[in-house]
């Protein structure tokens, strides 16, 4: 217990907010006994079953601290199934009772209650939205200013769950989109409020002092910084997976994401990616820390999928999203009952809408499983828009649904020009649409060329009802576009086997290769085509077989 | 923030005080990086060049339009294959997208990435009021090498349009000072060098099946697995 009190006299003194919000009651008790006593109320207001509840679950988690004998799921349960249950049974019209009731019951523990507010606040904010007042918004930025500050300058003695440190680095992330889009609309709103508690949090927005893009980046870059996890992931140094170094090195790695994220939200992709450039074993299933949380690994693949979409890194992106979709599927039962489940549903349609773009600019081979999902869901859109991109006079009707998916699938973007002026989503939503547009020839030229081995190119532009010159320039706008950036496949696909010598380097990493299905070269005045057969995957089908066989043989046995 | 030096790409900066690389004090000398690739070539610095745009929108009162436009020229000139014209137009705010300057690059981009070359030539021509004050450009490179993907054989004068040459002599100049883009003129056809896309070779299949998972069937079955995977491997199907 003696390090918790450590920890909770350096936080107190770093953190203003942290002292107000959770030092009231001690701090000012024999001013206001009013409040006191309200206070006393609402703790003994409490059933008996969230008072125990509590009781234990802080007993458990101070237990933690020092201990060698580490109960992560067990603290697991507490905090997510246990958690939801008692939400759903006392609390689905009221909100969680405030820290200052809670303190009682917990003997002041600091950090069990900074943890408490965290989950009180959640709960809050998901399921009692319109409760949610700018002071709250800006007390919990300065629960994590400081609860990130105590880990990063090592002052922490405990340990948590990844799946816990990743919910708090992802609300974190959370909390930071949403008050950018509350201010967002404050400050852009043409009204000025009349009374002076609406004035002065409008000045305060100004000041942009909370929740600043400046300040995120700057908490996720002194995270990343402090954890070394940069060199300790470049190195191939193993992480460790218990004790305080633990919280600091996993806060770190999610940290990385964070950035991956926040870079994606203001429209620099390729920093985003950069951000997650040390993370070689993105593939990697066995042994990777995004992959102890499931909400994490869907994170990382969703953003760097939307990444490579926008920079014309079509199979990358394709391969990104193929991956995490097959996995969602076939991992259902472990978010199937954590709070998590919503969010999960609708970033797997997200990546599906993502798919059906990428899908109908580069047709290619992709999981038979994925592929009929994305038939059920977006089949009659994906038919719409090859219809007009095949059409010889090109109509836009492509751009539009490609328009209407992107706006679906895309990031919560957030302006970074304060107060806004000038939608930045669709800023970021007409440049996608611009570059698509700059192919909109390539599908048709493609269907064509596929009927063929050896044309004229004046026959062929004939058929496309163009003349020559713009059949050349088309044919070469293809093979330009073809020509992407690829990421060599290591081995480590979607089945789980690594081997780490073969590791081919980071999501940024990758060469210049003809990307589409189509291999073609222009000789003087005719076009030769190679066959379009596509790739048999022998292995795979050898394998499926084997499988079946087995299972046959394994039958007959019985 | 202690008083670390700031490293973006190639680009080295250290501070006289304590400062984030978020700060405004960066994009003055980021600005001087971006002269510098200008002048120097071969020293192009997508990541730098990136980061002063993002730079720029943190700090929208510091943006200047001059030194967006050199941005764009650099990614126009160099970053064609990496979509890096596209990736600055992200970071670009729109108002400064309608500036005349910045929306006649973008005109030249789409014709660029069309492959409208005789037309990107155009352009450049009638442009150069808007353009003058900023540094000559030259895409006679990368359009020789979007060309060498495409053909083997062209007849010599749809060359020469799209890379804008209008005398025979300074062309041939150029193809033989090029011999990674061209194998020579004859006559009236231009004969390019030979590269993987240019030609068909034969397929090669991906097989992602790892030796493990190969090891796996091959403990669980029987010397005839074996025997299989041994031809398997050989004739590498």
């Amino acid at each position: 217990m003696s390090d918790e009190g450590e920890w909770q006299t350096q936080t107190s003194k770093k953190n203003q907010w942290h002292n107000q919000s959770n030092d009231d009651s001690s701090n000012n008790h024999k001013s206001n006994k009013a409040q006191k006593s309200k206070t006393e109320d609402e703790t003994t207001a409490i059933p008996d079953q969230v008072k125990q509840y509590l009781t234990s679950f802080q007993k458990l988690l101070s237990s933690q601290s020092g201990s060698d004998e580490y109960r992560g799921d067990e603290l697991l349960s507490y905090y997510d199934s246990q958690f939801n249950k008692i939400s759903e049974k006392y609390f689905t019209t009221t909100t969680w009772p405030s820290e200052k009731a809670v303190a009682p019951l917990v003997d002041n523990d600091e950090l069990f209650l900074t943890l408490y507010n965290q989950l009180a606040t959640r709960h809050l904010v998901t399921k009692h939205t319109s409760k949610v007042t700018y002071k709250l918004r800006a007390q919990s930025y300065g629960t994590y200013e400081s609860f990130f500050d105590s880990v990063s300058y090592g002052e922490v003695n405990f340990d948590l769950p990844s799946q816990w440190l990743w919910d708090i680095m992802d609300e974190f992330i959370y909390y930071f989109q949403s008050f950018s889009q509350y201010r967002q609309k404050r400050l852009s709103a043409q009204q000025q409020p009349s009374d002076a508690a609406s004035l002065e949090e409008l000045e305060q927005l100004k000041q942009d002092k909370v929740w600043s893009l400046r300040g995120v980046l700057d908490i996720l870059e002194n995270l990343i910084n402090k954890s070394k996890i940069r060199s300790t992931l470049q190195n191939k140094e193993p992480l460790s997976t218990s004790g305080s170094k633990h919280v600091l090195q996993t806060l770190g790695y999610f940290s990385l994401i964070g950035l991956l994220r926040v870079n994606s939200l203001v429209g620099d992709y390729y920093g985003a990616l950069q951000a997650v450039d040390c993370i070689e074993d993105m593939y990697k299933v066995e042994g990777s820390v995004h992959h102890r949380v499931l909400a994490c690994h869907a994170t990382l693949f969703y953003y760097v999928g939307y990444a490579y979409l926008v920079m014309r890194r079509y199979n990358d992106a394709v391969r990104c999203l193929a991956s995490i979709l097959n996995y969602l599927n076939r991992n259902k039962q472990i978010y199937n009952k954590s709070y998590q489940y919503d969010n999960m549903i609708r970033l797997s349609e997200q990546c599906y809408a993502l798919l059906a773009i990428a899908l109908t600019l580069y047709p290619q081979r992709v999981d038979p499983n994925v592929r009929n999902t994305l038939r059920e869901m977006y089949g009659e859109k994906m038919r719409r828009m090859q219809r007009s991109l095949l059409s010889n006079n090109g109509t836009n009707d492509a751009f539009a649904i490609i328009e209407e998916l992107l706006r679906f699938a895309c990031p919560k973007f957030i302006s970074p020009h304060l107060p806004s002026n000038g939608d930045f989503v669709k800023l970021q939503i007409k440049t996608f649409v611009h570059e698509a547009k700059q192919q909109k020839h390539c599908a048709n030229m493609k269907s064509y060329l596929k009927l063929y081995s050896t044309i004229s190119l004046d026959k062929l532009a004939d058929q496309l009802e163009t003349d020559s010159d713009t059949f050349r320039q088309n044919l070469t706008c293809l093979k330009h576009k073809s020509r992407q950036v690829v990421r060599a496949e290591d081995q480590s696909d979607h089945h789980g086997v690594v081997d780490s010598a073969n590791a081919v380097g980071g999501p940024l990493s990758g060469d210049l290769a003809n990307a589409s299905d189509a291999e073609f070269y222009v000789e003087g005045d005719v076009v030769r085509v190679a066959d379009f057969k596509p790739y048999k995957h022998y292995g795979e089908w050898f394998i499926y077989n084997i499988h079946k066989f087995e299972n046959i043989i394994e039958n007959l046995e019985k | 923030m202690s008083k670390q030096p700031i490293k973006i790409g190639n680009f080295q900066y250290q501070p006289s005080d304590a400062t984030s690389k978020y700060d405004a004090a960066v994009i003055a000398p980021l600005e001087k990086h971006v002269q510098e690739q200008l002048t120097n070539d071969g020293t192009y610095d997508k990541e730098a060049n990136l980061f002063l745009l993002k730079l720029y929108q943190f700090h929208p009162q510091k943006a200047s339009l001059d030194v967006i436009k050199k941005v764009l020229i650099l990614a126009l000139t160099n970053g064609s294959q990496t979509n890096d014209f596209t990736l600055s137009l992200y970071l670009i705010h729109e108002k400064n997208q309608s500036e005349e300057g910045v929306s006649q690059l973008i005109k030249l981009y789409d014709l660029l990435e069309a492959c409208q070359f005789d037309k990107f030539w155009e352009l450049r021509a009638t442009a150069s009021e808007v353009l003058k004050s900023l540094p000559s450009f030259d895409n006679n490179i990368l359009f020789a090498g979007v060309l060498a993907i495409t053909y083997q054989e062209a007849d010599k004068a749809v060359i020469m349009k799209a890379l804008n040459f209008n005398d025979t002599k300074s062309f041939d100049e150029f193809v033989n000072s090029h011999n990674e883009f061209f194998r020579g003129t004859q006559d009236n056809t231009v004969r390019f060098a030979l590269n993987s896309y240019n030609q068909i070779l034969p397929k090669k299949v991906p097989q992602n099946i790892k030796f493990e998972r190969k090891t796996n069937y091959l403990l669980r079955n029987n010397l005839h697995f074996y025997r299989g995977f041994r031809y398997w491997k050989e004739l590498k199907i």
